[in-house]
Parts: structure tokens; sequence; C-alpha cells
């Protein structure tokens, strides 16, 4: 009996041992699962060897040994977490018509935090209409699936509720709104979402402050910012203006629906660049275009080909790249 | 050059129409007019869409002079140094020294012109019949007028019969701001009658605010001549009232006079209201604008008639016309009837109409934006009314828009 003990003792220091000859050589990494369940184990049977032993003399073995298994038990939760944490984006089984016609048939995605996913595909195809139906329009019905951002399901939420959940889309055709003036919107539109959130409203010297700023950087004039919102704006200047009000607005997900027609050569380099700068482990991007030129500023984690409703491909950015010379005839045939 | 005749007494600068004590033959005249032919019905081409009869039915009888519980001058007025005149029941209680306040007793013909045109201008005869003070304003230098009407009351239906003219010499800039305010739940229904006279290169910018008690009937009938060059522009907002009427009848007498009426009438509940205009262009290039704008919630019931009659003589008339209405309920109803008459040949005129809820598209774009429905309603309807008054002085159009934000936060129940 003595000796199971002693033993069990043994197996444990030589898994401590081993894990640590193990990271020496560099065979398997600090942080892994690995790493903490057998550093973990060695740890536990110490201890019971060490308990077993315990005569109420040398109490310090034994709590240097539970304080190992604590730590391992901690290191365990700390790898297992990525694994179980929630996609920034998920979208499953999505369906939704318009006027009792089917558009999207069953779109499943999902966009982890800090990526960038391109969606390209044929005219038609229903990129606009998935854009639409994530942001709340009401002219769409969802017939199937579910929505959820940041683990919060969309589904139930209007339009305004999602921009404060962290929704944001640029639209393929920005809206004129005549008698609004461009700076009171942003204001009225950032104050509220901050409201929502439950943050204080912005006093009007830091909002023009940072409004200023982040319009130079886009190229967007004062002059613009005082006419009415995108009323007699240029097509690319609407454009810029989105991507002006996605800085603004500093949502953690936002769908670009075809930012980049519209824009020439020197405007889609400041405004890949403005999406650029906002790229970060907290915000993910959704960037629905025709041409890889736009995904050679705004590289992609993901590609995706959306077809009639489905999507039908997904890749790498090399995709995009194989798109732009076969076209789209090949992938919606096979699929 | 034909400068047009004063109607009135032209050697007195200004005056006002005082109610005289006797019986004076144009009262009689006037009233055996109204007697022969009534009040204006529905027959009546003018009148399908306003149905006068619960007007009739409250029994009002000719307004007695109140007794003025307040000081004048803690009334809204909207431009601080602006000569200023308060009627009270259609009395003047209160008076600008500047407007040379002395009472002239002015014979006042019986304009039958109305009448005889429209074979209904019974409303400008029940006006006559009955009318009490009313400003007579000259106005020979450039000047701000504002006039605020006041009912005060008591229990009993009474009817106000304000009559107004005003006289602006040539080349004179004047601004004139009518405004008819709500004070208590007094039944003091207005049948207000204005003659306006805009001499050669003269201008007249002319403002109301039509902001009533919501359980009166409020009728006023305009009628502006104007002679070369002459400018005249009405911007109103109308939102009081439970029945109301305004009637424009603007004559482009002389060659390149322009009247413009841009304006919008707000209504919610069971609210009826009623814009109806005519522009007679009897002379060559002239220009004329309408720009209306409503917006109806609950179950209220807008009007605008709107007629733009070009004579032979008239030719390079301009005459635009646009009117757009927002639904805000499924129960409200807008009657629009746009009419062009044009007997000369080179003339431009443009007339147009919408009709409908706020545009889906705009409100989803603003929503998405993170501003709540109600908010992006707001602006929007903001928006559709705000640049109706953008030509207007800083304070004037202020006090415009701050009556319509007060309308979109309680108006629209
Ligand atoms: N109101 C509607 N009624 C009927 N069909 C509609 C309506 N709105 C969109 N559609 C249809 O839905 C389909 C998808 O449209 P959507 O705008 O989503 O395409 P898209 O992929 O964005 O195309 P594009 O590349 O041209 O922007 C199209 O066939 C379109 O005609
Ligand atoms: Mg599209």
């Amino acid at each position: 009996m003595e000796n199971l003990f002693l033993a069990l003792g043994l197996i444990g220091a030589m898994c401590c041992v081993g894990m640590f000859w193990a990271i020496e050589q560099g065979r398997v990494d600090g942080s892994s699962r690995l790493y903490y369940i057998v550093n973990g184990i060695g740890g536990f049977l110490i201890l019971i060897s060490a308990l077993h032993e315990y005569d109420g003399g040398d109490a310090g073995t034994v709590v240097t040994e539970a304080a190992w298994v604590v730590v391992s038990l901690m290191g365990i939760y700390k790898t297992m977490r990525p694994k179980r944490e929630i996609p920034m984006l998920e979208i499953n089984n999505l369906h939704a018509s318009i006027d009792g016609k089917d558009i999207l048939k069953g779109i499943t995605l999902s966009v982890p935090a800090g990526q960038v996913h391109a969606i390209m595909g044929p005219n038609g195809s229903g990129k606009s209409t998935l854009s639409y139906v994530l942001s709340g329009r009401e002219d769409y019905e969802v017939t199937n699936g579910s929505i959820e951002l940041n683990g919060k399901s969309l589904m139930d939420m209007p339009p305004e509720e999602r921009a404060a959940a962290g929704m944001f889309l640029a639209f393929q055709y920005p809206i004129e709104i005549p008698g609004v003036q461009t700076t009171t919107f942003l204001k009225t539109a950032l104050n509220a979402i901050r409201k929502t959130r439950g943050q204080p409203e912005l006093d009007a010297l830091s909002f023009l402050k940072t409004l200023k700023s982040k319009a130079e950087k886009l190229g967007v004039s004062d002059e613009m910012l005082k006419r009415p919102l995108n009323v007699g704006f240029s097509g690319g200047e609407k454009k810029r203006m989105e991507i002006l009000q996605m800085a603004m607005l500093e949502p953690s997900f936002a769908v670009l629906d075809e930012t980049d027609s519209g824009l020439d050569i020197d405007a889609l380099k400041i405004v890949s660049e403005g999406v650029n700068a906002l790229r970060g482990p907290d915000r993910s991007f959704l960037v629905i275009t025709h041409y890889q030129r736009l995904l050679d500023y705004i590289v992609p984690d993901v590609v995706h080909v959306l077809s009639k409703g489905r999507i039908v491909k997904s890749g790498g950015p090399e995709l995009a790249k194989e798109l732009e010379s076969t076209g789209y005839a090949d992938i919606v045939d096979a699929a | 050059m034909m400068t047009l005749p004063s109607r009135y007494r032209p050697e007195t600068a200004h005056g006002f129409l005082q109610n005289p004590t006797d019986g004076a033959p144009w009262r009689n005249e006037a009233l055996a007019q109204l007697k022969a032919r009534g009040i204006p019905t529905p027959k009546l081409e003018r009148w399908r869409y306003t149905n006068l009869s619960a007007f009739e039915k409250t029994g009002a009888v000719p307004a007695a002079k109140p007794a003025l519980s307040f000081n004048p001058i803690t009334l809204p007025w909207m431009i601080q140094n602006s000569r200023k005149l308060v009627f009270a029941n259609g009395y003047l209680v209160f008076g600008d020294a500047r407007l040379t306040l002395a009472s002239h007793f002015l014979e006042v013909p019986y304009d039958a012109a109305p009448m005889e045109k429209f074979n209904d201008g019974m409303l400008w005869a029940l006006n006559t019949a009955f009318m009490q003070d009313g400003p007579y304003l000259n106005l020979h230098e450039d000047a701000t007028v504002e006039i605020i009407h006041v009912g005060l009351g008591h229990d009993h239906p009474q009817l106000a019969s304000p009559r107004t003219v005003i006289e602006i010499a040539p080349g004179v800039n004047a601004t004139i701001i009518e405004r008819y305010v709500a004070d208590g739940a007094a039944p003091v229904h207005t049948n207000a009658a204005l003659e306006i006279e805009v001499a050669a290169g003269a201008a007249l910018q002319h403002v109301r605010l039509q902001d009533e008690g919501y359980s009166r009937t409020v009728l006023t009938s305009t009628h502006v001549r104007l002679a070369k060059e002459a400018r005249y522009e009405n911007s109103f907002l109308n939102i009081g009232g439970a029945l109301s009427r305004q009637e424009f009848w603007f004559e482009l007498l002389e060659e390149g006079a322009h009247a413009g009426v841009k304006g919008a009438q707000l209504m919610a509940g069971r609210q009826h209201m009623d814009t109806t205009v005519l522009i007679e262009h009897a002379a060559p290039s002239c220009t004329s604008n309408q720009t209306i704008r409503n917006v109806l919630a609950g179950e209220a019931v807008g009007v605008f008639q709107g007629k733009v009659h070009v004579h032979q003589v008239a030719q390079k008339t301009d005459g635009y016309q646009l009117c757009n209405t927002v639904m805000l309920s499924d129960r409200a109803s807008m009657n629009t009837k746009p009419e062009l008459e044009i007997y000369a040949d080179d003339v431009k005129c443009s007339h147009g109409t919408t009709t409908g809820a706020l545009d889906d598209t705009p409100l989803f774009y603003l929503r998405s934006r993170g501003i709540p429905e109600s908010e992006a309603r707001r602006m929007m309807l903001t928006a559709f009314i705000g640049d109706l008054f953008d030509s207007l002085d800083d304070n004037i159009r202020a006090a415009l828009h701050a009556r319509t934000d007060q309308w979109l936060d309680h108006g629209i129940i």
C-alpha cells in the first residue's frame, strides 16, 4: 500500500519533469492544453502521495502541489476558451424572401472576430439582400434561420437596435435625404447609439473635432458636411460618406456593399486605407464586391461565392483571383 | 404706368376701420347678399370638399369687445422692434403709436368683386356685414408689422370679423406677420378678410401663423392686387382650428409682378384644413408660385385647391405649383385639385402633386445608423416642412420651426 502511493508520487513527478523536458525541446507549446493537462495530472498525483505521507509536519509540499493543481486547471480553462468563443457574426441556414419571392435560400456563414470575409457573386444572386436582411430592413421576410452578432440574436431587433449592437451597412446605393444636414445627422446617429449603449452624449465640440479629423482623412470636405445628407453628392462622394459614417459610429461588424463601385483609383485607395485603419481584433467585415482590385487593398481572410441565394464556394484570397480569370460560370454550374 | 386707385381714403396715412354704431349702407347691402345666398355649401364648385354646416350650427353671434386680462407685450411676438397690433375678438385692443392710432371712420364701399367673380363670396359678405375694427395700413416706408388676433371669452359662441386693409406704396419693402393665437377654450370663431395692394416695385412678405384653438372655426379670405414689378410672398403655417379654410385670390395686374404662396398645413385628430388659391395672370411676364406641404395624422381631412388662370394678354407667364402631402395615418384623407386655365400661348406653367406615407427607404437608412424610428420620422417630417421657410428672416423662421417642432412633439397622437 505504501508502495502504491510512492509509485503515484513518482509517476506524477515524471509527468511534470516530462513536460518540462518537452517544453524545452519545443515539442509542446507552453499554452497548449496537453501541457496543462499532463502537468495538472502530475501535480494531482504528487498531491495524493504527499497527502498520504502527511503527518501534520510538511504542510509546505501539500500547499505547493495544491497550488500546481489549481494553476493547471486555470490553464486548461484558458486553452479551452477560444474553442468555446462565439464567432462575431454567425448566420445559420438563413432564408429570406420579398413579396413572396425567395431570394436567400439557406445561407450559413460565420465570421470570427478580427476577420474580413469577402462575398462575390453574379448580379442578382442576393448579396445586397443579405446585407439588408442583416441590418434589419423590414421589407424582407426572414422565413427560416438565425443571425447572431456577438452571441446575441438579431432576429427580433429593429434596425436601430442592430446598429447599437454593432451592425453597420455601407449601402450599395446610399440614400439622399434632403433637408437633413450631414453633420446634424451624424451627431444624431452617434448620440442615439451612445444613448442605447448607456454612454453619455458627446458634447458638440469633441464631436466636431472627431468628425473633422476623420473627414479629412477620407477626403470629405467641410462643405460636404454642411450639405443635406448625400444630396447632389457624386457617386464616389456618397461612398466616402458611407465610410465616414462607419468611422464615426465605430461598429463591431460592418457590411460594405460594393463600396468600391463608383470610386476612382485614388479614392479606392483612400477608402481602403480608411477601412484598414478600422481593422482590429474586435471588428469584422463582410466586403461585397465584384472586383479583385478592392481585395488587393483590403485583403480578406476568406472569400465566399454567392449564387442564387446560396454560398456555393468558399476559399482563401486566391479564390478571388481565380474568379477574376475564370468568371462564375464554372462554379455556378458545378453547384 | 398705371397706379392702382385706392378704394379707401388715399389721404390717410394709417387708420383703423372702426366698427360704426350706425347701420352703414354697405353693411345692409352685404347682409342682403348674404341672406339671399346663405353660407357656402358643398354644392358650390369651390366648396366641394369643405362643409361649413358645423360652423353654422354653432349659432355664433357677432363678437363683443372683451376686456383684456393680460399685457399684450407678453404675447408671443416674433420680432422685437416690430410695429405691433393686437385684436381681441376682432376689436383693436393694443396698437403701436408709430402706426398713427388716430381713429378714422372710413367709408368702406362694399366690395362685391369676390361675389361676382366666384358666385361664392359669401364669407366676404359676411365679413363686410359684421366687420369690426381692422388695421388699415398704408405703408410709405419699409416696416415690419405684427398683428396678433386673440379670441377671448365668453361661453356662448361668437364670431370675430376683422378686416385688414394693407397698401404698400411704390418701392416700399414691408413685412407683415399675421398671427392667430389660441387663448383658452372660448368658442370664438373667426371670419377674416384681407385686402392687400402692392404698388409698383414694392414688395410685401406676408407671414401667417394660424395657431388657433382646436375647437374653433377659422376662415380667412385674402385678396391681393399687384402692380408693375410688385412682389407678394405669403408664407403660412396652419396648425389650429377644428375647421379652417384660407382663401387666396391674387391678381397680377401689371407686367413683371410676382405672387407666391408657400406654406404647410399640419393636422391631426379630426381637424379639417382647406387652402384654396386662385392666381390670375392678367398681364404679361408675371410669375407665380404655389408650394404647399401637408402633413395629416389621425382622421384629419386636408384640402388644397390651386388654380392658375392665364388671361390672353398674359404672354410669358411663368406659373409653378407643387403640392406634397405626407399621410401619417390611413384614416386621414387629402383632397388635391390643381387647375390650369390658359388662354395665352407663350406660357410656362407646371403643376405637380404627391401624396403618400413617409418613404420607407430613407427611413430605413436613418434607422440603420441607430436613429430610433420615431426620431427618424421626425427628422424626415422636419425636413419635409423645413425648407419652406428658408427665405424668411431668421427670427421668423426660428419661430415657425419651433412651432413645427412643438407640433411634431405633441400633434401626431
Ligand atoms: N422588391 C423586390 N421584389 C422582387 N424581387 C426583388 C425585389 N428586390 C430584389 N429582388 C430580386 O432579388 C434578387 C437579388 O437582388 P440583390 O439586390 O440582392 O442582388 P445582388 O446580388 O446585390 O446584385 P448586384 O450585384 O447587381 O448588386 C434579384 O433577382 C432582384 O431582382
Ligand atoms: Mg447588390
